[in-house]
């Protein structure tokens, strides 16, 4: 009886042929060598790609808030400041090997100042008439 | 070429090696050597057996069918590795039960119903192929219960007629064990049977 136990296939052959079938067309598709090489070409450039890119990325990388925060308590102190702390010990930090990045000072070109300007007025002995003249740095008169 | 050349040719062919079948020996020399379109042919001559065992351990026409495409794909990724001094059959017969025991933790356990259960070789009396139809279902469901490996050893052993050694190198086990599992799921099988009676 036990050789009975399920000792015919739920399916007919043409099931086996469709698997056959799908098992040889995986087989195939596994076997193209071009696929397995374009595919370790495309890893290959990604990953060079990224080893390129990261020194630059790194170099590119903003101020983090904790060196600025270093750098800001290696400045003066106050002394109002300086006894609350001295009452609480603070934690060492040591500074990072990180050099801070200071925003670059716009240097201002100096304007020259206005030429001044001299103003001599003379009084003649007649009180209607009067001469007036200017004169600046350069010399010009007027 | 005479038919006398040809068998003696085969007879070389099956020399030192455990595979009987020369065209299925062929086969697998072809693969070994880079011909993938004669996987096919290890495919024709041992799918049917392989669909069997499958359906017999996990009992679900559908799971059989994704089963089986595992199986012979892995048997084509490893067939580069496989000594033909050892048993072809019980090779793929591991790598089957392998599978399948993968499928089936994926799942809860199915019973299968008295119109499953598949036709009997029986007399022409109507009333003894209903009865034994029914004694089938009773036996299908009773090794649906057993354990997994007492279950395994059951059907390589008894039903698969796989002698108890190979039994025991499909199984990974040591055939010791596995007589005492397969002891353990008859006497199983027979209460469970004599219950539902």
């Amino acid at each position: 009886m036990i050789r009975n136990y399920r000792s015919q296939l739920p399916f007919g052959e043409d099931v086996l042929v469709q698997i056959r079938k799908d098992v040889m067309t995986q087989i195939e598709r596994d076997a193209r060598p071009w696929m397995g090489i374009f595919l370790r070409a495309t890893i290959a450039t990604s990953a060079l790609l990224l080893f390129v890119s990261l020194p630059v990325i790194r170099r590119e990388k903003p101020v983090a808030s904790s060196e600025l925060r270093v750098a800001r308590e290696a400045s003066p102190v106050r002394p109002a400041q300086l006894a609350t702390r001295n009452s609480q010990p603070e934690p060492v930090i040591t500074p990072t090997s990180h050099r801070v990045r200071r925003r670059p000072i716009k240097r201002t070109e100096p304007v020259p100042p206005e030429p001044a300007e001299v103003r001599i007025e003379l009084q003649t002995s007649d009180p209607d008439v009067r001469i007036i003249w200017f004169t600046n740095d350069t010399g010009d008169t007027r | 070429m005479t038919a006398e050349t040809t068998v003696t040719m085969q007879a070389d062919l099956c020399e030192k090696t455990q595979v009987n079948d020369p065209v299925l020996l062929a086969a697998i020399r072809a693969v070994q050597g880079g011909d993938s379109r004669a996987f096919e042919q290890i495919m024709i001559a041992t799918e049917r057996r392989v669909a069997l065992l499958c359906w017999r351990i996990l009992g679900d026409a559908d799971e059989v069918k994704d089963a089986m495409q595992e199986i012979f794909l892995r048997v084509f990724r490893h067939l580069g590795r496989f000594d033909e001094r050892r048993d072809f059959r019980g090779w793929l017969f591991r790598i089957a039960v392998n599978v399948c025991r993968d499928h089936r933790k994926k799942r809860t356990r199915i019973f299968v119903g008295l119109e499953e259960a598949g036709d009997v070789a029986c007399p022409d009396d109507v009333d003894a192929r209903i009865a034994a139809k029914e004694e089938l279902a009773l036996l299908t469901r009773a090794v649906d219960t057993l354990p997994e490996k007492e279950r395994l050893a059951l059907i390589l052993r008894d039903v698969e007629e796989i002698p108890t050694e190979e039994v025991a190198q499909i199984l990974g086990s040591r055939p010791s064990t596995v007589r005492v599992q397969i002891h353990s799921a008859r006497n199983k099988i027979r209460k469970l049977m004599e219950r539902w009676r």
